[in-house]
């Protein structure tokens, strides 16, 4: 008999469309979406050379050193591991460079004299690198006319030298052992964790086709000689299975074919969509169970309560969930989607599995939590009004 | 005893729905529950099937007391509440058998119980049919399948003709005749007074929440004092006559209205000659003419003085 | 009239989720205008990169100066010294860069060995090319003087260092007009409108299709005495009214928002574009209209198409740093080029035809979608017609 209402069940809510549609094509849909527009974000963050012109003028001329200057910083710059070039500059004509200035074809131009002048279009970090750069070429000279002052000596010592050995002072660690972590990660995370959560349709289903107040099929049912827990956890458990089955075509989509990384800890990925989607379910149950609302109030519910966890988490805005584990970090252990993000995030991110238990302990005692008091609530077997 | 309540009282708030509300049904009868909109019917019945909390009295179906949890009288109950209540997502042949599965276990049985079950209300060639594609009436069929594939003693339909369409209705009662006769009791809630009439074996009038008559139809017109009504068509009749035949033996009533005098009488015999008699004595030419026996919207009227029907 | 009056009393339902939209749109705009309006002030101002600074060595005099001189141009940020916190703190750039210098660096430094800090950054990013920059001219400066001066007191030689890096180009900012400065919020504002305009129309335009496409409906309008033309021509004109008043509700929220700020031609122009690219979605929302045939439908329909024009084309996430290959199908989007033109309109400080032109470029470009959905729509419908479904 249990499986036969399982079975059941299955079928009514695989064939249920628009329920599919928001736990599994819509996240499927958002997925390729964030892959789509945010495939570059960890790029923008780079440098990317910085157009500049120098003003052709005497001065600019009669200067080797300056000249020297500038060309060493259209090279590589010392101690970077990769090929970047700072500047890529033009000189020209003091019209010219104001035209590219207008037209956004050069952060800024430099006019050597005395003092150096830079002159840009508004403040940023490349208008702020070239400055320091500049700076630097001024400071430079007046190091070496402060040593030459204080040992007239140095100058014959190598200090000329000395002078064009700029070295490298940095060495780039790492801490822990993922190496350059990806920001847009969590987009993902996120959204694993909402659609885990949307899990909680499908306990709304399933409450309000066995409470006898809430629909008239479930009045039938109660007339039946079935206990109605039987038919219950019956019916979760097969929300249950198919929340899981879209979670792992989800994760699968994510992984497979959108390449986000999860680290490969997969028995550790497993439990936590598993409690992921439990969590999701018997939250669904409780608000169903919880109050006599239509459905479409408790639909709304749904929606705007598991939408709001999300952006909490970061859905929206991926700083989120640090802002709120900062500030108000009673928060983040209450909300289950972050819990599920963070435990997504501890696996991807973390040497230890610490967070990761407390992340998934949480989401564990929050499912009793909500199954106990859903219990409580329709253990009741009849109702002072249908 | 099939069904027996006892002194059944509901409130809801202030309003009293049930009010000491008594009666009984028996092996093998037709039972109708008869009622006004708001007369306490449904509520009745989600009592007698411990869906609803009650404030007092007793309930007991086959001799033993009702019971959330007494599942072995469950067994034997079919229940056809008021609106559809099936699956949109399950086919009609999986929606018979998830809710004969309820009942029946073993999977051979139950396959021969739907079909039986589809056959019966003539869903046969819809058996693949979303309920979503079924017309008004099919859907009430199907919504009656399930309430009763598993053959219980008692089947309990809760208004199942409201907003459907004169042939669907008729299949639905004769089904319920068919069952009645396979050896099911039912109970049977109407605001239809004919379906009560055509169909039930005893009757219960219900107001307020109370049981206002109950008894054979034959007995509940023997109630009343009514005996018939004739309605004669007359041009013209002076305010004499019309005193003069209120006068004649067993009229209770008359009036006369847009060319048509209504006469009610009490009981008694001969009503109809001794008014063509009067007549012909007065010389007055009359129209059609037509009697007319007590219905039970006569009997409701007039132990409440007010209409069945709103 | 009837049906035009009909048509509001339809729309009147819908109150509920149409506030439920304008309100987060609101909230939302009014907090991305203020996180994304820090820069372009009326001065240079430099960057700051947020650093966290870990002394793990024993306190001096060199570090000490470099903490001070590093602190005039990055934001320190406070981090307890444990892996799984920092990590935290570079994964969501609280800290840009994690700079600790290890134990007894000051004392190498200074005997002349050679030695390096360590830093854990976002590889390649700009802030942290910045913060090395800083770094390294601090040392060089340093490593100048303890090569070349003998003796140095590590006091003197942090006067010294301050003394020479004090020195600064001078820079001229370039003043771009006088309403730039304050125009970046107003941008933030027209640039997320197409997200709640695409969500609102749709959902306000196909409930009433809905409605009235509803064949039953259709025919029972078809046999009363009311022209067929005129029915349509009602609901059209209780779709543009929609729409438009939607639109103005937004452009006066503009005005109530940002009031000093919204008196210029700039304005005038983004609220010229926003109900340049109201018509489209109009458009686009009568086509969804004709296509989808249930509520159910409909709510699935206005969030997929407004989350993907709005992902794709540039309204949440920037134009620049989207992808070549997203950007090559945004274009066939008209959120594209209402962004585009948005961005340009935000730009225009001097109102010649040469700069407006590509405004209003892009702004045919938006009708002319509206032109293309509009003939689909009408092509579909036909044929739903001559159907009879």
């Amino acid at each position: 008999m249990f499986l036969n209402i399982f079975y059941n069940r299955l079928k009514c809510i695989v064939r249920d469309k628009s329920l599919i549609f928001w736990t599994l094509v819509f996240p499927l849909i958002l997925a390729t979406f964030f892959n789509m527009a945010f495939s570059n974000l960890s790029k923008s963050e780079a440098l990317k050379v910085v157009d500049i012109a120098i003003v052709d003028n005497a001065q600019y001329q009669r200067d080797k050193a300056f000249q020297n200057f500038v060309e060493q910083h259209s090279k590589d710059i010392p101690d970077s591991e990769k090929d970047i070039h700072l500047f890529n500059v033009r000189v020209v004509s003091p019209e010219e460079a104001d035209r590219l200035l207008d037209n956004n074809e050069i952060a800024g131009y430099v006019t050597y004299g005395e003092p150096i002048r830079l002159t840009v279009k508004s403040s940023g970090f490349n208008q702020t690198i070239i400055k320091e750069i500049f700076d630097q070429y001024s400071q430079t000279v007046s190091t070496a006319m402060s040593i030459v002052k204080r040992e007239p000596a140095a100058l014959q010592n190598g200090l000329a030298e000395d002078l064009g050995n700029i070295a490298g002072f940095t060495r780039e660690v790492q801490i822990g052992t993922k190496d350059k972590p990806d920001i847009t990660v969590n987009y993902f995370y996120t959204l694993i964790a909402m659609s885990c959560f949307y899990g909680a349709f499908f306990g709304l289903k399933e409450v309000t086709d066995i409470q006898a107040n809430l629909s008239k099929r479930a009045a039938r049912l109660n007339a039946a000689p079935v206990h109605k827990l039987k038919v219950l956890s019956a019916g979760l458990f097969a929300g249950l299975m198919v929340s899981l089955a879209e979670i792992m075509l989800l994760m699968g989509y994510l992984v497979f074919v959108l390449k986000i990384d999860f680290g490969n800890q997969i028995g550790f990925i497993l439990l936590n969509c598993l409690l992921g989607c439990a969590s999701g379910i018997s939250f669904g149950a409780l608000i169903s169970a919880a109050n006599k609302k239509s459905e479409g109030v408790k639909t709304a519910i749904l929606i705007v309560s598991t939408m709001a966890a999300a952006f909490l988490a970061g859905m929206m805005f991926d700083r989120m969930k640090y802002i709120i584990q900062q500030y108000v970090p009673a928060l983040s252990y209450i909300n289950p989607v972050a819990l599920i993000t963070d435990a997504f995030y501890a696996l991807y991110y973390y040497d230890t599995h610490t967070r990761f238990y407390i992340n998934t302990g949480l989401l564990g005692i929050y499912t009793v939590v909500f199954c106990l008091v859903t219990y409580m609530i329709i253990r009741r077997q009849k109702y002072d009004n249908i | 005893m099939i069904v027996g309540v006892k002194n059944l009282v509901k409130r809801y708030g202030d309003l009293v729905a049930l009010d000491h509300l008594s009666f009984n049904v028996k092996e093998g009868e037709i039972f109708g529950l008869l009622g006004p909109n708001g007369s306490g019917k449904t509520t009745a019945i989600n009592c007698i099937l411990s869906l609803l909390n009650y404030d007092k009295g007793e309930i007991e179906l086959f001799d033993k007391p009702m019971a959330p949890d007494a599942y072995d009288i469950k067994r034997d109950i079919g229940v056809i509440m008021q609106d559809v209540a099936v699956f949109d997502e399950l086919t009609v042949y999986e929606n018979i058998d998830y809710f004969c599965s309820l009942y029946v276990r073993d999977r051979e049985k139950r396959r021969g119980l739907v079909e039986e079950a589809l056959d019966f209300v003539g869903l046969k060639d819809f058996r693949k049919f979303y309920p979503k594609k079924l017309s008004g009436g099919l859907l009430r069929r199907l919504n009656i399948a399930c309430g009763i594939a598993h053959k219980p003693r008692l089947i309990i339909l809760d208004e199942p003709t409201v907003a459907v369409d004169p042939q669907s209705r008729n299949n639905i009662l004769d089904g319920i005749k068919r069952l009645n006769e396979d050896g099911a009791t039912i109970i049977y809630t109407s605001h239809y007074m004919e379906e009560v009439e055509q169909l039930c074996s005893r009757i219960v009038i219900m107001d307020k929440g109370r049981v206002i008559a109950s008894g054979s139809k034959e007995e509940l017109k023997g109630m009343i004092k009514l005996g018939e009504k004739i309605s004669v068509e007359i041009f013209g009749l002076s305010s004499v006559h019309i005193n003069q035949i209120k006068n004649l033996p067993n009229v209770s009533s008359v009036e006369y209205i847009d060319k048509t005098l209504s006469i009610k009488y009490n009981k008694g015999k001969n009503n109809l000659t001794t008014l063509l008699d009067f007549f012909r004595e007065h010389d007055i030419s009359f129209g059609r003419i037509y009697s007319e026996l007590p219905t039970l919207n006569d009997v409701f009227l007039e132990i409440t003085g007010k209409e069945l029907r709103d | 009239m009837i049906i035009f009056k009909t048509y509001f009393k339809i729309i009147k339902k819908l109150s509920l989720p149409l506030s439920i939209y304008i309100v987060v749109f609101l909230a939302l705009s009014i907090v991305f205008s203020y996180i994304g309006n820090s820069n372009n002030a009326d001065t240079f101002t430099q960057s700051k990169t947020r650093v966290a600074f870990i002394n793990e060595g024993e306190p001096s005099a060199l570090i000490q100066g470099l903490k001070d001189y590093l602190g005039g141009h990055s934001t320190y940020v406070d981090i307890e010294n444990r892996t799984d916190k920092l990590q935290d703190a570079l994964f969501f750039r609280d800290a840009e860069y994690i700079l600790r210098i290890p134990e007894g660096f000051t004392k190498n430094f200074m005997t002349g060995k050679t030695v390096t800090v360590d830093k854990t950054v976002v590889s390649g990013s700009v802030s942290s090319i910045y913060t090395d920059i800083l770094i390294n001219k601090y040392f060089n400066t340093a490593r100048l003087y303890v090569n070349n001066s003998k003796e140095i007191s590590q006091e003197e030689l942090v006067g010294q260092i301050k003394k020479d890096l004090e020195l600064e180009t001078e820079v001229i900012l370039k003043s771009a007009g006088k309403n730039t400065a304050h125009t970046s919020a107003i941008v933030y504002f027209y640039n997320y409108m197409p997200y709640i305009l695409i969500n609102i129309i749709i959902l306000g335009v196909s409930s009433i299709m809905l409605v009235f496409n509803d064949i039953r409906l259709r025919r029972r309008n078809l046999c009363s005495p009311v022209s067929n033309i005129s029915v349509n021509s009602q609901i059209l004109l209780g779709n543009i009214v929609f729409s438009v008043s939607c639109w103005a509700m937004l452009v006066i929220l503009s005005l109530l928002l940002y009031r000093q700020d919204m008196f210029n031609l700039n304005s005038v122009y983004f609220c010229i574009n926003s109900l340049v690219l109201t018509i489209t979605i109009l458009s686009m929302s009568f086509l969804i209209g004709v296509l989808i045939k249930s509520r159910n439908a409909q709510s699935g329909i206005s969030n997929v198409v407004s989350l993907g024009m709005c992902f794709l084309t540039g309204v949440f996430v920037p134009q620049e740093m989207l992808s070549e290959n997203v950007l090559a199908i945004a274009k066939f989007l008209p959120t594209y080029w209402y962004i585009r033109a948005n961005k340009a309109i935000g730009a225009l400080t001097n109102f010649n035809m040469e700069n407006i032109g590509p405004v209003v470029s892009y702004m045919l470009i938006e009708l002319g979608f509206a032109v293309a959905l509009i003939s689909v729509t009408l092509v579909l419908s036909k044929r739903k017609q001559l159907k009879g479904t």
